[in-house]
């Protein structure tokens, strides 16, 4: 059963006074199944953002539809939309999006707030999550007291704690040193045997390596996609050829 | 060539940040036209000649330095915040290649656009207000005023020069931020990693301690000239319990409030109290700022209102006849031709005398209890109280009679340095009811003696013997007031002293009139300035909060949730200021009262209205700032669809 279902999804930005348009994203299907680690890569300019905007319901499409455990998010009323965010997506972003006026805890705890869950039920999910995580003694300290990677896992707990159906991430170790990208690659490979779904938008090799499935995309486009075989297989020398492929055919469109 | 480009530039610059700069136009502008008025008519010959109109000369003269003074300080203040504002774009300039001294040059030219802006609509606004408000002026202080001309070239002059030194100083004020940043510096404009902020509970109780203390100490001023220490002390103390309070108890209460986890974690309270948090601790010092100068302006309207509007009340109270004449003993002859006067003129103005009360007597200081304390009394001879009670009663020599109109009691001899008279008897009430001292709540005593008695040779067969005559005009007012003014005018070359309830009437009409005026003049401009700063303060806010608001849609916040959030955030902002500064009000009116009473206003009800009038107009003016601002910052803060 299919978690995600993107169908001929095709978005149209407009210049403010009508004049140009732009095709960010044209005629995009793919499926997504329960347990699926898929990556998106592309150079910047090639619409995974825009594709990971519409996919996190942020961003109507222009055509095409977007479905969730078989709901379509165009026949979600506005102002519902975002309690259907909270619910079924995690993010995790490349510049991680604390509120610095929040402790550690309290970011975690945002989406609960925001769904006036009981205290009881919040303390029941947050602290195997953050010991699990290995966060849990960071706790009362603020974004701005931890480092890059801790902030990173801060946002995954955010993302984990709703136990949504689907995570979406967009670039998570952009921000990072090689350790915490490290690090926190495996802790998503971890989430994932757990079941977890993710799907994320990176244009590291090295991120990508770690999905079990790699879409490519360039002008809005899917070119192609790789997937491993078996579980443990190194994808990276695969994911290599495609990308100088892919450069190699823009020199020769030039 | 290049110069074209800079004006160009600046050009833009100012179009591009016309929502940013307009309000800050528009204060300067009000600003100037208000000082040229005030400045005008403080210039006025014409003024001069009315009556009293020294007074609003003075009043005005006062008032132009207010002006400038609350000009610079609040200018500076919103300035800054465009600066800080504008720092990013200048940054980037700056890498763009634009050297300091270019950035400079343009700077230059886009404040002696504005400054030459302002200068010249407040001139043209001021010029074209002012006959309105010489027109107003007069209806005010209900006397003709021959104002000389509605333009002043020395009253313009000095608004350009004074306003010219202000921008001025605005335009070093930024030369000199620039100069200070670097280029990273100006790109980030100030946006840095904020500390959250900690409670201090020893700040807080002493902003606690001294709010009450003041609140306290204004209760116990009695007579507001011999408390001026209490008063002040008070107003100090209020002061610094305003801006303890927004820095410290704020701060206390909403961690308190975080702390209560059953409250804290609920969606509504959730982002609006961590938020109110930071926002405390960046702008305690603005709303303290904020709400003193609502209380200032709260204060100046009320008491100017209630001064004007209780001038009948202060008649009422200092004059029990509409008119009374005092005559030294030995200008008999001179009183009587004036009654004379009086007597053959009143048909001709269709008016009656009435209420009659012809008498001697004197008013002296002495200390009678031998207590340290002077009393004051009015010393009546004998003969002159039996013909007004029309009865026929003796006294020894060392008798008097005597009337307290006071509660004090007092024994029955009282002593005139080495002489000792006996009470022979405390009357109950007394024919003359009058106040000979100017000040508020003197009770007088009313002694009666014999003309040739132990107190004749203490103060002189004549010193006691002044004459007074008081009575009633009925018929017309303005026949009342002209008969007034024409006694006056007949008794002016003598020494014979002629005062009326209506010609102290129009000089306080002139007086007050022209300290409402002013009072409105400094009302409107702290009013313009408070809401200046708010808007700036607000705005300015709305673009750090962007960044954060942004974040929480992200996290799955509705627009509903995040508009939500903003008014209330707004409205606590907004109105905790203002809801202090009517507190402050509130428990200032007994003080403010008893202030008044020294210049014989004692009427509660209109102390009441005019400070529910004043207030009343305030919260009005200063919600349609709110709503403007609330719109302005939801236009920055809620994220835009793309």
């Amino acid at each position: 059963m299919p978690i995600l279902e993107v169908k001929n999804l095709k978005k149209i930005y407009q210049t403010r006074f009508g004049g140009n348009q732009v095709e960010a994203l044209s005629n995009i299907s793919f499926t997504v199944r329960q347990g699926e680690y898929v990556a998106i890569m592309g150079e910047s300019g090639s619409g995974k953002t825009t594709l990971l905007n519409m996919m996190a319901s942020l961003d109507r499409p222009t055509e095409g539809t977007v479905l969730l455990n078989g709901k379509s998010y165009a026949d979600i009323r506005e102002d519902e939309l975002s309690s259907f965010r909270r619910g079924h997506l995690g993010f995790v972003f490349q510049d991680f999006n604390l509120l610095d006026n929040f402790n550690i805890k309290d970011n975690i705890l945002l989406p609960l707030v925001l769904s006036d869950c009981s205290r009881k039920e919040m303390k029941e999910k947050l602290l195997p999550l953050v010991r699990k995580l290995g966060i849990e003694k960071l706790l009362e300290k603020y974004p701005y007291e931890v480092s890059g990677g801790q902030k990173q896992r801060t946002a995954v707990a955010r993302a984990l704690l709703t136990s949504p159906s689907l995570i979406l991430a967009d670039e998570p170790t952009g921000a990072l040193d090689s350790r915490s990208s490290e690090e926190l690659l495996k802790l998503f490979d971890e989430i994932n045997r757990e079941g977890q779904t993710i799907m994320m938008v990176t244009h590291s090799v090295q991120a990508a390596g770690c999905a079990n499935r790699v879409l490519f995309i360039k002008d809005g486009k899917i070119l192609c996609e790789v997937s491993k075989r078996f579980p443990d297989e190194d994808i990276k020398p695969q994911l290599f050829n495609v990308l100088s492929v892919i450069s190699a055919g823009g020199k020769n469109n030039e | 060539m290049n110069n074209k480009l800079y004006r160009r530039l600046a050009v833009t610059n100012l179009k591009k940040n016309a929502s940013m700069m307009l309000p800050y136009l528009i204060t300067c502008v009000t600003v100037i036209s208000l000082y040229y008025i005030a400045s005008n008519l403080s210039a006025d010959a014409g003024l001069k000649t009315v009556p009293g109109g020294n007074a609003i000369v003075d009043f005005m003269k006062f008032g132009i330095r207010l002006f400038a003074a609350l000009s610079v300080l609040f200018l500076l203040y919103a300035n800054s915040y465009i600066m800080k504002r504008r720092k990013k774009e200048l940054g980037l300039y700056h890498i763009l290649g634009l050297e300091k001294k270019h950035i400079r040059k343009v700077l230059s030219i886009e404040s002696a656009i504005c400054s030459f802006a302002s200068i010249a609509c407040g001139l043209i606004i001021g010029i074209g207000c002012h006959p309105f408000v010489t027109a107003g002026l007069t209806k005010i202080i209900g006397t003709e005023l021959p104002f000389s001309g509605a333009r002043s070239g020395p009253a313009a002059a000095n608004t350009i020069i004074t306003f010219c030194v202000i921008f001025l100083l605005i335009f070093f004020f930024n030369m000199r931020q620039i100069r200070t940043a670097s280029a990273v510096e100006l790109l980030k404009g100030g946006r840095l990693g904020e500390k959250e902020p900690k409670a201090n509970w020893l700040l807080a109780g002493l902003g606690a301690g001294l709010l009450l203390c003041g609140y306290t100490l204004s209760f116990f001023v009695h007579d507001p000239e011999k408390d001026t220490d209490i008063m002040i002390g008070a107003v100090v103390c209020v002061m610094i319990a305003t801006y303890l309070l927004f820095m410290a108890v704020s701060i206390v209460v909403l961690k308190l409030l975080r702390r209560n986890e059953n409250f804290y974690y609920k969606s509504k309270n959730f982002t609006l109290i961590s938020g109110m948090l930071y926002r405390m601790k960046q702008n305690a010092v603005g709303l303290s700022n904020i709400c003193i100068f609502s209380t200032a302006t709260l204060l100046v309207m009320t008491t100017t209102v209630s001064l004007y509007f209780g001038i009948n009340n202060m008649v009422a109270n200092q004059y029990h006849h509409d008119v009374s004449i005092t005559a030294e003993a030995v200008e008999e002859d001179k009183l009587s031709e004036l009654l004379a006067f009086i007597e053959k003129n009143k048909k001709q103005y269709s008016l009656q005398t009435a209420n009659i009360l012809q008498y001697t007597g004197g008013s002296f200081t002495e200390d009678l209890d031998e207590d340290g304390e002077s009393d004051y009394f009015f010393l009546m001879p004998l003969e002159s109280y039996n013909k007004l009670t029309s009865q026929n009663i003796g006294l020894a020599k060392d008798e008097v009679l005597v009337y307290s109109g006071s509660t004090n009691v007092h024994s029955d001899t009282l002593s005139f340095a080495q002489k000792k008279v006996r009470v022979k008897e405390y009357l109950k009430q007394f024919p003359v009811d009058n106040d000979f001292s100017g000040i508020y709540g003197m009770k007088w005593l009313y002694m009666v003696s014999q003309k040739d008695g132990l107190l004749a040779d203490q103060f002189g067969p004549y010193g006691a013997s002044g004459l007074h005559v008081e009575f009633d005009l009925t018929g017309e007012e303005r026949d009342k007031s002209d008969f007034s003014y024409a006694i006056s005018k007949k008794a002016e070359r003598s020494s014979v002293e002629v005062n009326s309830r209506f010609e102290f009437r129009d000089s306080l009409m002139v007086l007050y009139g022209g300290l409402l005026f002013l009072g409105m003049l400094i009302s409107m401009i702290l009013l313009a300035k408070t809401a200046l700063s708010i808007f700036y303060k607000q705005i300015s806010e709305g673009f750090d909060d962007k960044e954060r608001f942004n974040i929480l849609e992200k996290v799955g916040m509705s627009s509903k949730e995040i508009r939500s959030t903003i008014r209330r955030q707004i409205l606590i902002v907004f109105f905790s200021p203002l809801l202090l500064a009517l507190i402050h009000l509130c428990v200032a009116l007994p003080m403010v009262s008893k202030l008044l009473k020294t210049t014989f206003m004692d009427n509660w009800v209109i102390i009441l209205n005019s400070s529910a009038v004043s207030a009343a107009i305030f919260v009005m003016i200063y919600g349609a700032v709110f709503l403007l601002t609330e719109r302005v910052y939801r236009k920055i803060v809620t994220p835009s669809k793309q």
